[in-house]
């Protein structure tokens, strides 16, 4: 059988929100206009233990509502939540404690004293004992290249090391879940990738589960599921892979052209992009077949040209683009 | 049970954040020290003028080192880092980290406000104390003593319960700066921070000492300057208590509501 980390079924979720008037008389302008946001419409799914999942929407699509009813932080207005076989929002101290929270906007760390003095803090808040702090904190200020800059005051550390610093605070308990939301943003990246690694090890070592948010497409390469939420439903939920070819009829053409070039290459399929001499194409599979494209590409003024599969970005693009179509 | 670890890690935090800026907090007890000698030169100047040489029974030495006293008080007793912490938490948005710790929120805002408190105990009440002391030559008994203690212990948890409600409706009105603003002056000023309530009109005198406020400044401050008896000290400390849990369970039930409709920034 297998073991499930997280069951959420039928979860929906709204919110009371306020508009500014712009119209109507200067009293009536003083009260702000009521409004509802359904942020989530019976959302359901179910995440294995040890799996990686990425969480993609749009801004406002409902991914930081349900990672804050997953953790405990807000109630929904209807359906079940189990995480490690707790309610949520009713054991929430005891499923904390088998938490990790990741928030790229918001740090665990304390802002004007040291990293280390915000880890010795999550060490008497998770009640970890001495020698696994040391050896866990060891290891991680390692495995993130964090050397001594955990000894200086957080807010004069770069975006980097403040990153991978709230990283370690929020894993240092061993939790069985993380929630990643935005860890990479606005970090260089080496510490991108020294992040990813570290979440990769950690899975690797303990077994954790991850379920991340993102816009970075780099950082979904960790996932290998993929659930797509759009005003608040999943609109997809299955394998990376899947979504990847989910427009595996298309190829991206780049060609680089002789300044003055006039070859069509409109012809033969959609402009995507244009900076300088290079264009970038979309074309069907089909046309990388089609003769008088393939002359086309071997036409003196195309100096260079490369095939290419579309990418997440583009995959997501079009799925936006193809559910705004549907509304 | 209790589980000592935790609070000690939060309070531990605390001290660490209360004491990075030092200059900063050297002047804040400056500007303490200069309000309790506003105030105190304002009775020099009612004492020269009415040429009283004593009001509502208080003479002018007493007068001074209640000022002295009940200043060093207040910042144990009305202070508001609960409810500011608590305000800048929803504002910012840094609630979503708070919440999602194995600690119950109150306690963690408690315990955080208590280390800064306690800063301001260590560093401003038990030298004010020792300095009236010797300067004013106050008689301190085991007795005032204890109950002095007992008194700012309780109102310390009043306070906290007040400016924890207070704060928790930052979840609702999102910036509260103008009502923890109201509640620290009126706390003040009921509490015998401006007046001792000695001094107000027989009627008015007798509504306030049943209130919670009375023992955040005056009664500590007069049980220890002898302005009332032991006895009466005994009597407005058991409202106090009675006053304590009727405000810690409220303000447990109130939570209880209001975090459910916490929404934080982003949903």
């Amino acid at each position: 059988m297998e073991n499930y980390a997280i069951e959420v079924k039928d979860v929906s979720k709204g919110f009371k929100t306020f508009e500014l008037r712009r119209s109507g008389s200067f009293f009536h302008r003083l009260w702000r206009k009521r409004s509802w946001k359904q942020a989530l419409s019976n959302v359901s799914f179910r995440v294995k233990e040890g799996e990686i999942v990425a969480l993609l929407g749009r801004n406002g699509s409902g991914k930081s509502t349900l990672v804050k009813i997953l953790s405990g932080i807000l109630h929904p207005d209807s359906g079940s939540v189990r995480v490690l076989g707790f309610e949520p929002w009713k054991d929430r101290i005891k499923l904390a404690a088998r938490l990790g929270v990741v928030l790229g906007a918001h740090s665990q760390l304390f802002w004007n004293i040291s990293a280390r003095d915000s880890f010795e803090f999550m060490k008497g808040v998770y009640s970890i004992n001495e020698r696994e702090y040391s050896q866990r904190l060891k290891y991680y200020l390692k495995v993130l290249s964090l050397g001594e800059v955990f000894n200086r005051q957080v807010r004069s550390l770069s975006l980097g090391e403040q990153m991978k610093c709230n990283f370690v605070a929020s894993i240092l308990h061993k939790p069985k879940i993380v929630f990643l939301d935005e860890p990479t943003i606005g970090v260089d990246l080496p510490s991108k990738i020294a992040l990813r690694n570290a979440v990769l090890d950690l899975r690797a070592r303990e077994g954790t589960t991850f379920i991340l948010t993102t816009h970075i497409v780099e950082d979904i390469t960790m996932a290998e599921r993929v659930i797509l939420l759009n005003n608040g439903s999943i609109v997809f939920d299955g394998s990376r892979k899947q979504l990847e070819s989910m427009f595996g009829d298309k190829k991206h053409v780049e060609l680089r052209l002789e300044e003055g070039s006039a070859v069509d290459f409109r012809r033969y399929g959609k402009l995507i992009e244009k900076s300088g001499d290079v264009v970038k194409i979309e074309v069907n599979k089909s046309t990388l077949k089609n003769q008088r494209f393939l002359r086309m590409l071997n036409d003196k003024s195309v100096l260079d040209y490369r095939v290419a599969e579309p990418g997440l970005n583009f995959v997501l693009t079009k799925f936006y683009a193809k559910m705004d179509r549907k509304r | 049970m209790i589980d000592l670890h935790k609070y000690s890690a939060i309070m531990v935090a605390g001290f660490k954040q209360e004491l990075v800026y030092r200059l900063d907090y050297f002047f804040s007890l400056v500007f303490r020290i200069l309000t309790a000698l506003v105030a105190i030169f304002v009775w020099i100047t009612v004492f020269r003028t009415t040429g009283a040489s004593s009001i509502g029974g208080l003479t002018p030495d007493v007068l001074y080192a209640y000022f002295f006293i009940a200043n060093a008080i207040s910042i144990f007793t009305i202070n508001d880092t609960v409810a500011s912490n608590m305000q800048d938490d929803i504002q910012s948005g840094n609630i979503t980290t708070s919440v999602v710790r194995p600690v119950k929120y109150p306690t963690l805002i408690f315990f955080n406000a208590l280390a800064n408190n306690f800063v301001g105990l260590l560093t401003v009440l038990i030298p004010f104390m020792i300095i009236i002391i010797l300067v004013a030559h106050v008689s301190i008994t085991p007795v005032t003593l204890s109950l002095f203690i007992l008194e700012i212990i309780t109102a310390y948890l009043i306070t906290s319960a007040l400016y924890f409600i207070i704060g928790s409706l930052a979840v609702y009105l999102v910036n509260i700066w103008g009502i923890i603003s109201v509640a620290d002056s009126l706390y003040l000023l009921l509490g015998g921070g401006v007046i001792p309530l000695i001094l107000f009109p027989g009627w008015a005198s007798q509504i306030l000492l049943l209130l919670p406020s009375q023992l955040s400044v005056y009664t500590p401050a007069a049980t220890l300057l002898g302005i009332i008896s032991p006895s009466a000290a005994i009597g407005y400390l058991f409202a106090g208590v009675v006053w304590a849990v009727v405000l810690v369970v409220l303000a447990a039930l109130w939570w209880k509501k209001v975090s459910q409709n916490i929404t934080s920034v982003g949903g």
